[in-house]
């Protein structure tokens, strides 16, 4: 069996091989002169990128990339020709790595055989036997060692190198050489900018100056280029008070057709220490272009439940018939009322402390789905790194994250390539666990009830970057 | 993953006054509104900033002049053949195959289309019963149509229209005129459609045309797949308006120039016909140059807000005019106030 290994230094677990200069160096060409014409559409190139991503990506058995390949309608000689193409420029090799590990999620009974979910996504039925090879695999294992050990519980080896092969034909066993922590990387995810300065909204100038950058860093993404996104492109922040004091619908109308070529909706969050604004807000929000997805973002840290109290009193008269996005940045306790104020809004929750989550079956239906979609330990998800979603402040300093103790990168004035360079250092310098489990350093909470505590500091403002303005 | 698209145009259909009413409503928050057709009458109603447009485009190529046509290039291995569409069974046959296996195919890839392209089916029924179908150019390959362009003699009213475009010295006759019916394209193939029209019109020459007009396209261009359908042959094409002004287009040139594709228009003033174009991406990711150069009899007008932009249509020999971020030129025609 052959195993696709990264070339790149150092090695990781299940490390892509197609990066974005591949890319926008145009090895997709090659496929694309090769697929049936059904599916010579517009854009599929950047289409196919995304989901080729995924596959070309060490660790896996060479015949499971091609099938996945195949399975995209790639003709097998082109994958084949492809993949040659990679070794020739030296991206990756085929080979036998040091360890095994198993990319499995959970395992449970389906009728005759059993249902096993992949950390990439598939699910796939296997047979007991084989859902009990993969058992046996709970943490990486040396290749020598694994082979032993399925000797043991199958009784020949001819056996286990056949559950080896069915494992991995079926992406169900991957191979590494090191446990550290891949870095994915396709350039910035998301912009979010500020739209205040020194008590006013950004003037047509500052605009111009972040207009001219945006699209200069998006022109050197592959798939921002390709208007190919996997999060909302850029987001718009910025006090309450300030902006409905100042901001008018013509602003907004204008700023729409400033930044619609960006993207199809842009949501704009505005902070709140208190609420005596509401009303104007809602009016600014109803009279504003659709393009603007409006929500507020409330700090609880300090004010407990006094503000969420504030907002449901004025929800609850049901004046304003869209829902809006609240987003509560919680401290140490969990406010009470959160259940309450779910039913009216579209909650988002992220905690920059210690907080103690009360025990997930005493909350509502509604609630328990935001709690497991924001609080819970984002362990084993690749990509927690920073310097995936960054922030432009009012005077254009670029940083990595939009609330204090964020990363400063540089100015916009200072050019995309010096504030790309300081990112791809900050990103690479700061990965997140690895989605396979195989990084023992993943920290993964063993008090599933429990969010780790996460620090505003430059040095570990990873998680609350990635958490708060990448959500 | 997702993609994002522009918005525009938002088209409204007149449907009496209140119409009017609407889009003055709407007008300063939209991009980019056309009303199609307005009473003359009824035009004073509307917003000022309005700008009368013909409501079609089509470019004429004289072939005539020997350079008009020059061999096409990078083709490929693609094979092209004229058939040529005699009133026998066979040619029908020929026809109906093209418009199923070709023209619904290709046209099912095509993202993005404002309208479905099985509308073209009864236009297309119409001119087989009349008989009006000239040639198919068929371009193969390893066997296997992958596109092609119909032509087809004009109607007395378009006959008209050629006729007081074209400014000729002699009578146009139908015989004279060869107009693309449609072009079918394969969506990877980007080189392709520049050969086809060049392979139908040394076709339409060497069978004696003098005049092959490309399809009628609307006079107002915003997105990609729009501004391949007005395509040149690499020599001045005469542009020809159909209908006079009956369409009115709302364009703030100012905000136009913040999009991620090019836009521009044709709009009339009284029996004048002017191009306005609003450079958005570099020439060289746009077909401005060979568009405006193959534009001749009107007035040209070129805007941009990016310096690099002017920068690079100045080393083309195409002046341009810089919106600063203040707001519009002094002519921009956005501005213009319709006097009924």
């Amino acid at each position: 069996m052959q195993w696709l290994i990264s070339n790149a230094e150092p090695e990781a677990v299940n490390a892509l091989i197609l990066d974005d200069d591949l890319l926008q160096d145009g090895i997709m060409r090659e496929i694309m002169d090769h697929l049936p014409w059904y599916k010579k559409t517009r854009h599929m190139d950047a289409i196919l990128a995304g989901h080729l991503i995924h596959i070309i990506r060490s660790g896996f058995e060479r015949s499971f990339v091609l099938r996945q390949m195949e399975s995209l309608d790639i003709p097998m000689e082109v994958a084949e020709r492809f993949l040659q193409i990679l070794e020739v420029r030296e991206r990756c090799r085929f080979g036998e790595p040091r360890y095994f590990y198993a990319p499995v999620q959970f395992i449970s009974p389906l009728g005759k055989g059993v249902t096993v979910q992949s950390s990439y996504g598939k699910r796939t039925i296997v047979s007991e036997p084989l859902a009990e090879c993969l058992r046996l695999l709970s943490r990486p294992m040396p290749r020598e060692k694994y082979q032993e050990v399925l000797t043991a519980y199958l009784g020949r080896k001819q056996h286990a190198e056949q559950a080896c092969q069915t494992l991995a034909r079926q992406g169900l066993l991957l191979s590494c050489d090191s446990t550290q922590t891949p870095v994915r990387d396709y350039g910035v995810l998301r912009w979010n900018l500020e739209l205040e300065s020194q008590g006013n909204l950004l003037s047509e100038a500052a605009w111009e100056e972040r207009l001219n950058f945006l699209e200069e860093s998006f022109q050197s993404s592959y798939f921002h280029s390709h208007n190919h996104y996997v999060t909302t492109p850029i987001g718009l922040c910025g006090n309450l008070d300030t902006i409905i004091a100042v901001g008018d619908a013509a602003y907004f109308v204008d700023l729409s057709f400033k930044l619609q070529r960006f993207a199809q909706q842009i949501p704009i969050s505005l902070r709140a220490a208190n609420l005596s604004a509401y009303y104007s807000y809602q009016e600014l929000r109803v009279q504003s272009p659709t393009l603007f997805e409006w929500g507020l973002t409330l700090d609880v840290r300090n004010t407990g439940d006094a503000l969420i109290e504030e907002l449901l009193a004025l929800v609850e008269r049901r004046e304003f018939s869209q829902v809006i996005e609240v987003r509560l940045l919680i401290g140490r306790e969990w406010p009470a009322s959160l259940g309450l104020l779910n039913e009216y809004v579209r909650l988002k929750l992220y905690s920059t402390d210690d907080l103690e989550l009360p025990p997930l079956e005493t909350m509502p239906a509604a609630l328990r789905y935001v709690v497991e979609q924001y609080l819970r330990p984002r362990c084993q998800r690749e990509g927690c790194g920073a310097g995936l979603s960054l922030y432009i402040d009012g005077q254009g300093y670029v940083s990595s994250c939009s609330l204090e103790g964020g990363v400063p990168l540089g100015h916009i004035a200072d050019g995309h390539q010096a504030v790309e360079q300081n990112r791809r250092s900050l990103r690479y310098s700061r990965t997140g666990a690895c989605r396979f489990g195989v990084n023992p350093d993943s920290g993964r909470e063993s008090d599933s009830n429990r969010v780790g505590p996460v620090l505003l500091t430059p040095e570990s403002s990873t998680r609350l970057q990635r958490e708060f303005t990448c959500a | 993953m997702h993609s994002s698209t522009m918005p525009i145009p938002l088209r409204l259909k007149w449907l009496g006054r209140e119409t009017a009413e609407d889009c003055s409503l709407i007008a300063p928050f939209h991009p980019l509104i056309l009303i199609s057709p307005v009473p003359r009458d009824h035009r004073l109603d509307f917003c000022s900033g309005l700008i009368p447009l013909p409501l079609k485009i089509c470019r004429v190529f004289d072939l005539r002049e020997k350079q008009a046509v020059t061999p096409a290039t990078g083709t490929g291995d693609l094979v092209f053949e004229a058939l040529e569409l005699a009133d026998r069974p066979e040619s029908t046959a020929a026809l109906y195959q093209f418009h199923f296996d070709v023209y619904l195919q290709n046209s099912a890839l095509r993202q993005d289309r404002k309208t479905s392209d099985y509308c073209y089916l009864e236009p297309f029924h119409l001119a087989v019963l009349e008989h009006r179908f000239i040639v198919l150019i068929r371009a193969l390959r390893n066997g296997r149509t992958v596109a092609g362009v119909l032509l087809r003699r004009p109607t007395a009213v378009e006959l008209k229209s050629y006729r007081e475009g074209l400014h000729c010295s002699g009578s146009i006759e139908e015989t004279d005129l060869a107009i693309v019916d449609v072009v079918s394209l394969d969506a990877s193939s980007g080189s392709m459609l520049r050969a086809l029209v060049q392979h139908a019109a040394r076709w339409a020459r060497e069978s004696g045309y003098s005049f092959l007009s490309s399809l009628p396209v609307a006079a107002l261009i915003t997105a990609e797949h729009e501004n391949e359908e007005d395509y040149t042959v690499e020599s001045e094409a005469i542009t020809v308006w159909q209908d006079g002004a009956s369409a009115l287009l709302y364009c703030d040139i100012r905000r136009c120039s913040y999009f991620a594709t090019d836009i521009y228009y044709y709009s009339l003033c009284g029996k004048e016909l002017s191009l306005h174009y609003v450079a958005n991406v570099l020439p060289q990711q746009s077909g401005i140059v060979q568009l405006l150069k193959s534009t001749t009899h009107i007035e040209k007008k070129v805007y941009t807000r990016h310096p690099k932009v002017r920068a690079a249509l100045l080393d083309a020999g195409i002046e341009c005019e810089l919106l600063n971020s203040a707001g519009v030129p002094s002519a921009a025609p956005g501005r213009r106030v319709v006097s009924g």
